[in-house]
């Protein structure tokens, strides 16, 4: 199993990056974890759109779902018909952003995607998911994907929560937000520090830590230094077009 | 008058590449043309992201607005909040995208960072040293068509468009034409909402532009054969836009 980062920014996207995206694949499979604004050109640098088996988003918050927008787009112009692209989201996510078309065209986008009701797991392809509700401003769902023995962790947005450490249980690799540098660049509740971050991976004996969903202030290379003085195993920083082995 | 292609590409975004956006440079002052998904990000690889004195949104469709909302969030979440802005918008924009905003996320309304002005097509609009001339385009939905002037150079965007007289008067004798090229010649009877590369060649021949540039071609196309034929309608320098390419308008 392998991830690659579609997308690092929190809210708006910096020079050249993308608001919040992941792609998993495992042996010819594919499935994105969110897909905000930018994440849908990133993707196809690595997999045709269409060839996506499953899109799994953790909230609403547009910064993690716009791009269903565009691929809706691609879906519907697609030179040949596509069968429709299971949706697993919390309830909420595919009306916010069907929000941009009147009613008949949200009757075109659901006939697109097969929303799906994620509840505790599901599967697709070899990708066993399970699921956890994290504490954010709106519902939001932690991803724990598991395929070939390896196992990865996404939080989307979080605050501090033991559920972190139930989703990430002995995880290859946690994908963690980490909004906020420290305590002093906080700026609204509901997302965790670099530091906060490393502290869960920590508790929940993950083998790495991934750090992402940074906020434009952040300063990355300290966001790693800081995580890394509250967590013995690797500290990543999340970068557009990265692609990391999990569990190799 | 220098122009930077922010995103390229119609409907959706190629691997790599944005939906619709220009930015429009003279003496310093900036006016963004459109903002298509992934273009603010592209905007920042050329300018601050506070730099633009106005943006101007050319219609309703979220090829050409999704990223509006990352703007507005841009604008209303850093700490040093950046002046107001002139945004200006085509008819049934404001519409569309306002429900886009109906999450839990606070004082989302664009006029707490923007001072929104709604369009009428034939308006004309003064923002520094640029001269804003609007046409209606014929599209499926209202949409401006944008004829910016400064420093004595003139660049027409056609925005969303099917073959129209109107499109011609307002580019007449333009240094360059933006048109958009969404198709190709291909025998497929469809509504006349969009150009076909053919047919934006004509547009640019018949008002007598000195360039013409192709954008927001659909991701699957040939983007050469694009090239091709427009060339067989207009004998004028052909470039296909592309993201991050800057061109000097009249240069």
């Amino acid at each position: 199993m392998e991830v690659t980062v579609l997308g690092t920014s929190a809210a708006w996207p910096g020079p050249g990056r993308a608001a919040a995206g992941f792609l998993v694949q495992h042996e010819g499979a594919s499935v994105a974890l969110d897909l905000g604004t930018g994440t849908l050109s990133n993707l196809q640098l690595r997999v045709p759109h269409e060839r996506l088996d499953a899109l799994l988003i953790t909230h609403e918050h547009l910064d993690h779902c716009l791009d269903l927008y565009p691929l809706t787009v691609a879906r519907v112009f697609h030179p040949e018909p596509l069968t429709p692209l299971p949706l697993y989201a919390p309830p909420g996510v595919f009306e916010a952003v069907a929000a941009l078309e009147d009613e008949e065209g949200r009757e075109e986008m659901r006939g697109l995607f097969d929303v799906r009701e994620p509840g505790d797991g599901f599967e697709v392809g070899p990708f066993r998911i399970t699921t956890h509700p994290l504490p954010h401003m709106v519902p939001n769902l932690g991803f724990r994907v598991e395929a070939g023995g390896a196992a990865l962790a996404y939080t989307g947005d979080t605050g501090p929560s033991g559920e972190i450490e139930a989703l990430a249980k002995s995880v290859d690799l946690l994908v963690s937000e980490a909004s906020w540098e420290d305590d002093d660049g906080i700026l609204v509740e509901g997302h965790l520090t670099a530091r906060q971050a490393a502290e869960h991976a920590a508790a929940a004996g993950a083998g790495s830590l991934l750090l992402t969903h940074f906020w434009q202030t952040v300063n990355r290379d300290r966001a790693r230094e800081l995580a890394a003085a509250a967590f013995d195993g690797e500290v990543l920083v999340a970068d557009e077009g990265l692609t990391i082995p999990v569990g190799a | 008058m220098e122009l930077i292609v922010l995103g390229a590409h119609g409907t959706w975004p190629s691997a790599g590449g944005a939906t619709s956006g220009l930015l429009v440079r003279h003496e310093g002052r900036s006016l963004l043309l459109d903002l298509g998904s992934g273009t603010v990000a592209k905007l920042q690889e050329h300018v601050g992201l506070f730099d633009p004195h106005g943006v101007l949104i050319t219609h309703s469709h979220p090829d050409h607005v999704s990223d509006l909302y990352t703007y507005l969030l841009a604008r209303l979440f850093t700490p040093e909040r950046p002046p107001l802005i002139p945004l200006y918008l085509a008819p049934k924009v404001l519409e569309r995208f306002t429900p886009l905003l109906a999450d839990d996320s606070g004082p989302m309304r664009p006029q707490e960072a923007f001072d929104v002005v709604e369009v009428e097509p034939g308006t004309e609009l003064s923002l520094g040293p640029f001269t804003i001339r609007t046409a209606p385009m014929r599209h499926s939905v209202p949409t401006l068509g944008i004829r910016v002037e400064a420093g004595g150079k003139a660049l027409t965007y056609s925005a969303d468009t099917g073959p129209a007289d109107e499109l011609v008067g307002l580019s007449r004798g333009c240094d360059l034409l933006v048109a958009e090229a969404s198709w190709q010649t291909d025998g497929i009877d469809r509504p006349p909402i969009h150009l076909t590369a053919r047919e934006a060649g004509e547009m640019a021949a018949r008002a007598e532009c000195d360039r013409l540039m192709l954008t927001h071609i659909r991701p699957y196309l040939d983007r050469d054969r694009s090239r091709d034929e427009a060339a067989g309608t207009f004998g004028g320098e052909i470039m296909l836009a592309a993201e991050g390419l800057s061109v000097e308008v009249g240069g």
